[in-house]
């Protein structure tokens, strides 16, 4: 048997009897997945809930409002509750996003063509990201907007003037979003954040036993005395390594497909995500999977014990996800820019997720050969690191 | 065989190894006696092939391990002072690992593994994971993956080091067994009466040098004492000659 093979094969029997290690390099990035199969949908859909819902607006003077004032508020599905006390404390401190003052004399001076005024308290921030707080408001800013559009072009006609002429440019507004791109909405942030999550998530422990643990065991001397070359040992570890970092991730990917797929529709904002999206995602993320297995390996081969090894790898997951976020803020200016590693794939993936899962085969082709070249230039640095007098006894 | 001629290893202004050289026959076991950061280890580990040395030249069997090291590991076995096993293999495992190294495959490597397990008195644990094993218990394992490959010859770095007294007794017996099926042992210990018993061949390495080389009656013989352990103080240069090269 070759020595590499030989390497890989005991390395993989060696990590997956370690339940720690299955643990982390299997069962969280597949509990990632899960978890995110199930919340990408349903935060893509709780906004959009959230303006379908019917809305209860605490409300003062309500006995001021006109009938025509709260037919319009019927309209937007707003039904206003009474409140007693201080109103605007009690938007303030968040517990509502939006309330109601309506002066006396209200409904009586909009009648007669007089000057009236409404105040409109809102809290974007009541109740978090997800908590309605900005829809709450923005629903009943329209419904009074309407209101007064009507209550204007009544007053023109009653002038026996065109109503039109207070409307100069009518916006027909069209939603031309797919379903599949609605679908991708939270996912073009979130999945390529996912994809490098897993990607290091999957090789870290790999990474770290098989270069700081073999050494902390003592058995690093016995196995460089063998007839296996240093790159041969190298390239052992690194299979061992990025086999653990990628076969998590395909699965991963590929439960995160298949449990969107089960998910009721109520939950999925009207579309899915396309498999287009996964297959490329899992085609980016295999060369993208080497690159960081080789630079876990490259850190990890430095220190003497897992510790060691676990605190100077800890910055390269934080580092890892940067690029990925910025990727979801800056676009590639050019292809070029997708042969930066992680970036590159983290930008395509995102893009697919918004725009229905098309493909840009050029983008694509910049992604893997950008990732491949940065693991090459990594294993290379890599190689040199691993030089065995100073690995052995830090000379 | 192992012939090191004129072996050299210097760490900046230190000279680890200077000039070393001797011979280990086959069929003799050679002992490397020397105190604390004497350079015995230095030394073995330059033969293993772990060290490049600055100077001079290390055959196995007339290969040159610096010209093919390849060639020269695979007739060599080594049992070094980090003397780990991989806690979630079976000693069977680990020997079969081992012995793919050397292109054993198949009911060879099958039937190899269990003649070493079985020389090794190793057939009772050979399919328990070495999690929770005595010291002993690993050693066993350590020799065993040294050994695998049936090698003509076998460096030994402290093998009976942190051993209880049934496990020193037993590695020595396979020392002894070593000798008897013609191998070339070359290896170090700390412990005088166990290289007196068992060395055919001793080297005294001190500052990196070795100060004298001979059987152990005649190092006895040189230094005029009874015993091996007072010829070594004396011949290393007394209480003196060993503090200082510890310091150095």
């Amino acid at each position: 048997m070759h020595p590499i093979i030989n390497i890989w094969r005991k390395e993989l029997m060696d990590i997956l009897r370690d339940k720690k290690a299955v643990r982390q390099s299997l069962l969280v990035p597949l509990l990632i997945g899960m978890i995110y199969a199930v919340m990408n949908p349903a935060f893509s859909s709780i906004a959009s809930e959230r303006a379908r819902a019917p809305l209860s607006i605490p409300a003062q003077g309500i006995e001021n409002a006109s009938e025509e004032f709260m037919a319009v508020l019927q309209q937007y599905d707003i039904t206003l509750e009474p409140y007693e006390g201080d109103l605007t404390a009690h938007i303030t401190s968040g517990k509502e996003g939006a309330g109601l003052i309506i002066p006396p004399g209200f409904g009586e001076n909009v009648n007669g063509e007089q000057a009236a005024q409404i105040t409109l308290l809102t809290n974007p921030t009541s109740g978090g990201i997800f908590g309605g707080g900005f829809a709450g408001g923005e629903r009943l800013d329209l419904a009074i907007n309407t209101f007064n559009t009507q209550v204007a072009a009544a007053r023109v006609q009653s002038r026996e003037m065109d109503p039109a002429l207070l409307t100069p440019v009518s916006v027909d507004t069209r939603n031309l979003a797919t379903p599949e791109q609605l679908g991708g909405v939270f996912a073009s942030f979130t999945l390529p954040l996912l994809v490098v999550i897993i990607v290091v998530q999957g090789g870290l422990f790999a990474a770290i036993d098989v270069t700081a643990g073999e050494k902390e065991r003592g058995t690093l001397e016995a196995l460089l005395v063998t007839p296996a070359t240093d790159v041969q040992v190298m390239i052992g570890k690194l299979l061992a390594v990025f086999t653990l970092a990628v076969v998590p991730y395909i699965l991963t990917l590929l439960g995160f497909w298949i449990a969107g797929r089960l998910l009721p529709e109520s939950m999925k904002l009207g579309g899915d995500l396309p498999f287009s999206v996964i297959g490329v995602a899992i085609l980016v993320g295999i060369p993208t999977a080497l690159f960081m297995s080789v630079i876990q390996m490259a850190i990890s081969v430095r220190t003497k014990t897992f510790k060691d090894a676990q605190a100077a790898a800890a910055p390269l997951s934080i580092g890892a996800l940067l690029p990925a976020f910025a990727a979801g803020v800056v676009q590639p200016q050019s292809l070029l820019a997708y042969l930066i590693p992680v970036y590159g794939p983290a930008a395509l993936v995102g893009q697919m997720t918004i725009n229905g899962g098309i493909l840009d085969a050029s983008a694509l082709g910049m992604v893997i050969i950008g990732s491949l070249l940065a693991a090459v230039i990594a294993f290379v640095i890599a190689m040199r690191l691993f030089n065995r007098e100073r690995l052995l006894y830090a000379v | 065989m192992i012939e090191i001629h004129d072996l050299k290893k210097h760490y900046g202004q230190v000279k680890a190894v200077d000039g070393v050289s001797f011979t280990c026959p086959d069929g003799k076991i050679t002992g490397l006696l020397g105190p604390n950061g004497a350079g015995k280890s230095t030394t073995l580990r330059m033969i293993a092939g772990l060290i490049k040395p600055m100077g001079g030249k290390v055959n196995i069997d007339g290969t040159d391990i610096a010209r093919e090291p390849v060639l020269a590991r695979r007739k060599l076995g080594v049992q070094s002072d980090m003397n780990g096993v991989y806690p979630r293999l079976t000693p069977r495992e680990q020997l079969a690992y081992y012995g793919r190294f050397y292109g054993l495959s198949g009911q060879t490597l099958a039937d190899r593994v269990e003649a070493t397990l079985r020389e090794l008195n190793m057939l009772d644990i050979a399919d328990r994971r070495a999690e929770g094993f005595s010291r002993g218990q690993r050693q066993k394992i350590v020799l065993g993956r040294a050994l695998v490959h049936n090698p003509r010859n076998i460096l030994l770095d402290e093998p009976t080091n942190g051993l209880d007294v049934m496990a020193v007794r037993e590695t020595r017996e396979t020392i002894r067994l070593f000798k008897e099926q013609g191998r070339c042992v070359l290896f170090s210990t700390h412990y005088m009466d166990e290289a007196e018993r068992l060395c055919d061949h001793i080297a005294i390495i001190v500052g990196g040098k070795i100060v004298v080389a001979g059987s152990p009656q005649a190092l006895m013989q040189q230094a005029g004492k009874d015993n091996l352990e007072d010829a070594f103080v004396a011949l290393a240069g007394g209480r003196e000659g060993l503090a200082r090269s510890q310091a150095e």
